[in-house]
């Protein structure tokens, strides 16, 4: 059957003329669940159909496929990076996404260049959530650390609907994270992660700050990180 | 059954052949029936210098019976009938029937009245008949083949007399040939001149057409009454005639033989345009993975003036070429599939015997569909066109109206897109076969 598809294939190219060409634009077939609260997460599956990046190269023997893969529901990046065999890509959405219809889409990375992108328009849906009514607090941090040992960051959530939060927020630790990092689910309310930093802050003091969809700030107490 | 046998003494590959009659009088006796034994009676031959013979039939499994019709001729002369088994190109044994045929008619003398006349013709004695009041008798006499007078002897009151007579029968042919095998090959067969009497090698004269008729270098043996020729056609003559004379003005053997056609058989000159199809298969190669099956059909055609060592026309080759590897996904196949159509141009630079050696060249547009297939994400087919060209050797090998080539040639046909990147160039070699005829 393919074989007759390319023998059509190229009989029209004899009659009509052909060309170089590109490889189609990937297609997001599906996401599920495709819904979720804007106060929680989703692990989802992304199907995908596409035509991976690639190159063959007869005199040389070789041939090689470009597996890199963006995902992202509107503007958040979601997913693992890479391809995953018959087009089924787990993800992760956390809760920054605010209620109402959102894109999802893919983009394949390629090394010539090649960088199609295919959007499920609307495909993805964000309910109003439940948010707790204090926001969150950051558990007292020991103070000094020492450089690559581990410590636990605690933030809580606060007020009514506390208990009930299992979503996820971004914290920043200016001059070590250069750009938000996004805290996996809490649990009842509870968020506990373990830390180390890289390198000593010669004398200057860390703070944790950590905010929601809504814009609410928690900030940690100082502390300094020792050779 | 009544009858004498004939055996080719020293040749034990000679049918053995028997008659009944062995005698024929012409006009009166209706047919000759003919017995043959032979060790493969499929592959025996039969020739009559004269008369009707019938087609064999088979008797068992080393047998065959013929009837051979006498001619409507009614004067004295001989039949050959010629009997052999076909092996290739070697000469066979033959076995020689000669049939005398015997004329019959009446003799008028004219002697003294009332006498008694008797005629004597060879061996046999007709009469005796009384003459009448004015000495006039009529005596029918049966003459043989080779008698050319009668004694007559006429006796009236005790005193005879004694009178040859001139019997003037009209001269015959003592000739036959036969030739073989049929079709004669082009490497030459064999021929004998039989006669009815002795003939000489040196007496023989000889005229041919479409071949050369030389004597036999060395015969595997000899007869007075045969000589053995060879036959070998000439030039590219589908056919050799001959016509050999010995003796007399009348004696005269013609023989004409089908030959293969031969095996160079490649016009210099034409009539008209000459159209050549051909086929071609094989390979090539361009490094690497560069490795495709080649196919090719083509229609050439030569034109009057330069014969078939020009030629000139179409070819439509396809070429399929595949890649298989694995990467960290999983499998991946490449496969690609062109075709192109190509003027193509054939020059014939010499020959050697069945062997020709040609320079050929061809360009056109290359329209190629290569299709990536994986076992882990979608497959696609993408097209494309280029061209190509190539020039190489070509030898080919005359059998019949067929020559078949072999070709090795350089070719430039890439297959480039922004993903692929492949030659079905490179060199070529292909096995094919184009009709001249």
């Amino acid at each position: 059957m393919k074989r007759a598809a390319a023998l059509a294939a190229l009989a029209a190219c004899g009659l009509m003329g052909c060309g170089t060409q590109v490889p189609p634009r990937p297609r997001v077939l599906s996401i599920d669940p495709n819904t979720m609260t804007s106060s929680s997460f989703a692990d989802v599956i992304i199907s995908v159909d596409a035509v991976l990046p690639f190159t063959v190269d007869y005199g040389a023997g070789k041939a090689a496929v470009d597996p890199l893969i963006l995902l992202s529901v509107d503007p958040i990046p979601v997913g693992g990076g890479t391809f995953e065999p018959n087009g089924r890509l787990s993800a992760r959405i956390p809760s920054k996404l605010t209620e109402g219809a959102h894109d999802v889409t893919v983009t394949l990375v390629g090394a010539e260049g090649d960088s199609r992108t295919g959007v499920l328009a609307g495909g993805f849906i964000v309910t109003p959530g439940t948010w707790p009514s204090g926001g969150f607090a950051i558990a007292p941090i020991a103070d000094p650390q020492r450089v690559d040992v581990y410590f636990t960051l605690t933030i809580t959530a606060q007020g009514a609907n506390a208990s009930s939060f299992n979503g996820t927020l971004d914290y920043v630790i200016p001059g070590v994270t250069p750009k938000p990092v996004t805290t996996g689910p809490f649990t009842n309310g509870v968020y506990q992660e373990s830390l180390s930093i890289h390198s000593p802050t010669m004398g200057q003091k860390l703070q944790v700050t950590a905010y929601d969809l809504l814009g609410r700030l928690a900030t940690s107490n100082s502390f300094s990180v020792n050779p | 059954m009544i009858g004498i046998a004939i055996l080719a003494a020293t040749l034990s590959a000679a049918p053995e052949v028997s008659a009944n009659p062995q005698r024929v009088l012409l006009g009166s006796t209706p047919e000759v029936a003919i017995e043959v034994r032979a060790s493969n009676p499929a592959a025996l031959r039969a020739r009559a210098s004269t008369g009707t013979l019938s087609p064999k039939e088979l008797v068992g499994t080393e047998g065959a019976r013929y009837t051979w019709k006498p001619p409507g001729a009614r004067f004295p002369h001989f039949a050959l009938l010629v009997f052999w088994v076909e092996r290739g190109s070697n000469p066979p044994d033959l076995a020689v029937l000669r049939i005398p045929l015997v004329g019959r008619t009446d003799l008028e003398v004219n002697t003294e009245p009332r006498a008694d006349v008797r005629v004597e013709v060879g061996d046999h004695t007709f009469g005796p008949r009384r003459a009448d009041g004015r000495g006039h008798a009529v005596i029918p006499v049966e003459v043989p083949p080779g008698i050319a007078q009668a004694k007559v002897l006429s006796d009236v009151g005790g005193a005879s007399k004694t009178v040859q007579v001139a019997l003037d029968p009209p001269p015959f042919n003592h000739l036959a040939a036969v030739v073989g095998p049929d079709p004669l090959p082009r490497s030459g067969g064999w021929a004998w001149l039989v006669a009815a009497e002795k003939v000489d090698a040196a007496d023989v004269k000889r005229e041919a057409s479409g071949g050369e008729v030389t004597p036999w270098p060395a015969p595997p043996t000899t007869y007075p009454d045969r000589v053995l020729f060879q036959v070998r056609p000439t030039g590219e003559s589908l056919s050799v005639s001959a016509t050999l004379r010995a003796g007399g003005p009348d004696d005269v053997a013609t023989f004409s033989i089908d030959a293969e056609e031969p095996s160079i058989a490649r016009p210099r000159a034409l009539e008209r345009p000459l159209l050549q199809p051909g086929i071609f298969v094989g390979g090539t190669y361009a490094g690497g993975a560069n490795l495709s099956l080649a196919a090719s059909v083509a229609l050439d055609v030569s034109f009057p003036p330069l014969g078939t060592a020009f030629a000139t026309g179409l070819a439509l080759e396809g070429y399929t070429m595949g890649l298989h590897r694995t990467v960290s996904l999983g499998n991946v196949d490449s496969w690609i599939l062109a075709l192109s159509p190509l003027a193509v141009v054939r020059y014939q630079l010499f020959e050697l015997g069945a062997v020709a050696f040609h320079l050929r060249g061809g360009a056109g547009p290359l329209f190629f569909v290569h299709q990536f297939h994986t076992d882990f994400s979608s497959s696609w087919l993408q097209t494309g066109v280029s061209a190509q060209a190539f020039a190489g050797m070509e030898v080919t090998y005359r059998v019949g109206p067929l020559d078949m080539l072999m070709e090795v040639r350089a070719s430039m046909g890439q297959v480039r897109t922004a993903q692929v990147d492949a030659n079905i160039g490179g060199l070529v070699f292909g096995l094919g076969g184009r009709v001249i005829k």
